[in-house]
């Protein structure tokens, strides 16, 4: 142990190899090798360049008793394919740098307040196809239809702003409600009129009002000490008018995602937190204005300010 | 004191003539304001008059017109009630008190499938009689999948009582002109549209979303059910457009129900629909003879237009105003 110390001051991979090991082991000597001053990238690439034998070994070597990466680890050796290996080291970077920088990482205040206000931009769905039959005419009963026009419809995409309340239940898990007006388009494209050429429909304005509630919770990893990125998701209440107000329909949003908080201030567990936060999402949505009834799949990125109260 | 005036209005099926509108209601002019005819007592009670048809028995003609008043007195969103009185030696023509349905040999209508004829009390818009008469210069079939080089029976009783309950003719449907200069029916969205099907259909036996809504207006069931209305304008170069066609399509539940500029301004309502919003097409009666529809002159210089945005149909009341404005051709 004692030459695993010698660093002045100890890096960061250096301390994990002391954590992990006594007497000292390859990982240590190897962490030594690769230090003055060892960056994370290369530290990623002492563990990745190693086969996954030696990832293996090294596991194990790490722990007594055997740890979750090293479980991992032999998981994986027996034989690792390629992309399990790159799986695993994917897993053993992310779990060494959190274990690395759990106490640096900036976060929030557990058990405050944030208010935050942000640009969502929300992607276009479509919303359904559809065609105007007459009933045709020949023999019988089922005589083939025929196509008047069909029409294919689709809310187009929107910039809204967003307020956003947050609490932490702890550094790294908190609980947020949002809500949000945005007015999208529904255009609508008529093709197949025999009459009328194919053409694009302005459309029609809506109104949406989107009551949300999630959580975040922010990820073991470090990415310098103003930067901490999480994932995050929730449910959202959607209600939407049509244009002029004369009906309303409602329904739901489901969301799952991650993005950053970076900390302009504060986020060493004092003062209040300043900062931008990067969400991006991948929503479900159910129910709501819909001409085939069916769940839609639609992306949706913001930015924000916020600020821990 | 009331005034009673017979007509016998345009209201004929033809084969091979023109063709295309939604949903009309017949009317009648009460100090200057046109208020609908509808029967205001039922069951509208019928005779069947024992004359034979081309093909088929006067007990044909009855058990064809059981099934069409069953057919629309199925209308969920109408009350509708029909009582068969008996059969009858009396013509299905004339005023003599009995709304009566039979054949009559008109070989001068050679065109003319049915045709039905109305008493109507103009001061109160009440049908006081009825009559439908059915051209035994063709030959009908009452054959449940129907009968090649025969028209089918039921499907022109069906039209005919829509006209008997006090509905024009609608156009929703499409045609196609021949070699000899009559139409072809190539598709239709209501059971009221003009022109019949080709002999041998039967798909008329079903009345669609254009007849339903309709009917509901003439006689909505209590109470009324969830519907909404659509109203608006149809301009040319800032002038109103009479005799329009309007098509309202929901793109949800594929229905389709149509109806006119009535007016010199243009205006049109589209009542009955189900709430949502719905894609609105104008377009020209140019798959009929205008005066099928319409006694006085129409405009039918313009182009196929869809309004910009689609327009909602809301829970009770009606949609604010539309304008719709089309193109010269």
């Amino acid at each position: 142990m004692s030459h695993a110390i010698q660093g002045d001051p100890p890096t960061r991979l250096a301390q994990l190899a002391l954590v992990c090991n006594d007497p000292p082991t390859r990982l240590t000597q190897l962490a030594l090798v690769c230090n003055d001053p060892p960056t994370r990238l290369t530290q990623s690439a002492l563990v990745c360049n190693d086969p996954p034998t030696r990832l293996a070994q090294l596991a194990l070597v790490c722990n007594d008793p055997p740890t979750r990466l090293a479980q991992l680890a032999l998981v994986c050796n027996d034989p690792p394919t390629r992309l399990a290996q790159l799986a695993l080291m994917c897993v053993v970077i992310v779990a060494t740098s959190g274990v690395a920088t759990a106490q640096d990482a900036p976060s929030l205040r557990p058990h405050r307040f944030t208010i935050g206000g942000a640009i969502v931009w929300s992607g276009a769905y479509d919303i359904g196809e559809a065609t105007a039959q007459l009933r045709g005419n020949g023999p019988g009963a089922s005589a083939p239809p025929v196509t008047l026009f069909t029409s294919d419809s689709r809310v187009t995409s929107v910039a809204s702003p967003e307020l956003r309340i947050g609490f932490a239940m702890t550094r790294h898990f908190a609980l947020e409600f949002a809500t949000s007006v945005t007015q999208p388009h529904i255009g609508v494209a008529i093709a197949g009129d025999a009459e009328a050429p194919s053409q694009q429909l302005p459309g029609e304005k809506l109104e949406q009002y989107l009551f949300e509630g999630g959580a975040t919770w922010q990820l073991p990893v470090g990415l310098g000490a103003k930067l901490a990125p999480f994932i995050a998701g929730g449910v959202t209440f959607l209600r939407q008018l049509h244009e002029d107000r004369t009906l309303a329909e409602t329904g739901q949003i489901y969301h799952a995602g991650g993005g950053a908080r970076y900390f302009l201030r504060g986020g060493q567990g004092i003062g209040h937190a300043v900062g931008l936060r990067g969400d991006a999402r991948v929503n479900f949505r159910r129910h709501g204005i819909d001409f085939e009834n069916t769940m839609r799949t639609y992306s949706t990125f913001s930015l924000s300010l916020f600020v821990g109260l | 004191m009331t005034r009673r005036v017979a007509l016998t209005v345009a209201l004929v099926l033809t084969l091979g003539s023109s063709s295309s509108l939604a949903y009309l209601k017949l009317g009648a002019i009460l100090n200057g304001r046109v208020i609908d005819a509808t029967w205001k007592q039922q069951p509208i009670g019928y005779f069947i008059s024992d004359r034979p048809g081309n093909g088929v028995s006067a007990m044909d003609l009855l058990a064809a017109s059981q099934r069409a008043t069953a057919t629309w007195s199925g209308v969920e969103s109408a009350t509708l009630r029909f009582a068969f009185q008996g059969m009858t030696s009396a013509p299905a023509e004339g005023i003599d008190g009995k709304t009566t349905f039979g054949f009559i040999d008109r070989p001068d209508l050679d065109r003319v499938l049915a045709a039905t004829s109305f008493l109507i009390d103009t001061t109160t818009g009440e049908i006081a009689e009825a009559d439908i008469f059915f051209n035994s210069k063709f030959a009908f079939s009452v054959a449940p999948n129907g009968q090649a080089d025969r028209v089918d029976l039921e499907s022109v009783a069906l039209h005919e009582l829509g006209h008997l309950l006090g509905l024009g003719h609608s156009a929703i449907g499409e045609t196609e002109r021949s070699s000899n200069g009559s139409r072809r029916v190539i598709g239709s969205g209501s059971v009221m549209f003009p022109i019949a099907m080709t002999a041998g259909a039967t798909a008329d036996r079903v009345l669609q979303a254009d007849d339903i809504a309709g009917i509901s207006d003439l006689y909505p069931a209590p109470p009324t059910l969830d519907t909404g209305g659509i109203v608006g304008r149809v301009t040319k170069n800032g002038q109103g457009v009479m005799g329009a066609h309007v098509v309202a399509f929901n793109p949800e539940t594929g229905v389709l129900i149509g109806n006119f500029t009535l007016n010199a301004a243009g205006d049109f309502v589209i009542a009955r629909l189900p709430p949502g919003p719905y894609v609105l097409r104008v377009e020209p009666i140019d798959d009929a003879e205008p005066d099928s529809f319409f006694p006085s002159a129409i405009d039918t210089d313009f182009r196929v237009t869809y309004a910009p945005r689609m327009v909602v149909a809301p829970h009770g009341g009606s949609s604010p105003q539309v304008e719709i404005r089309v193109q010269p051709k």
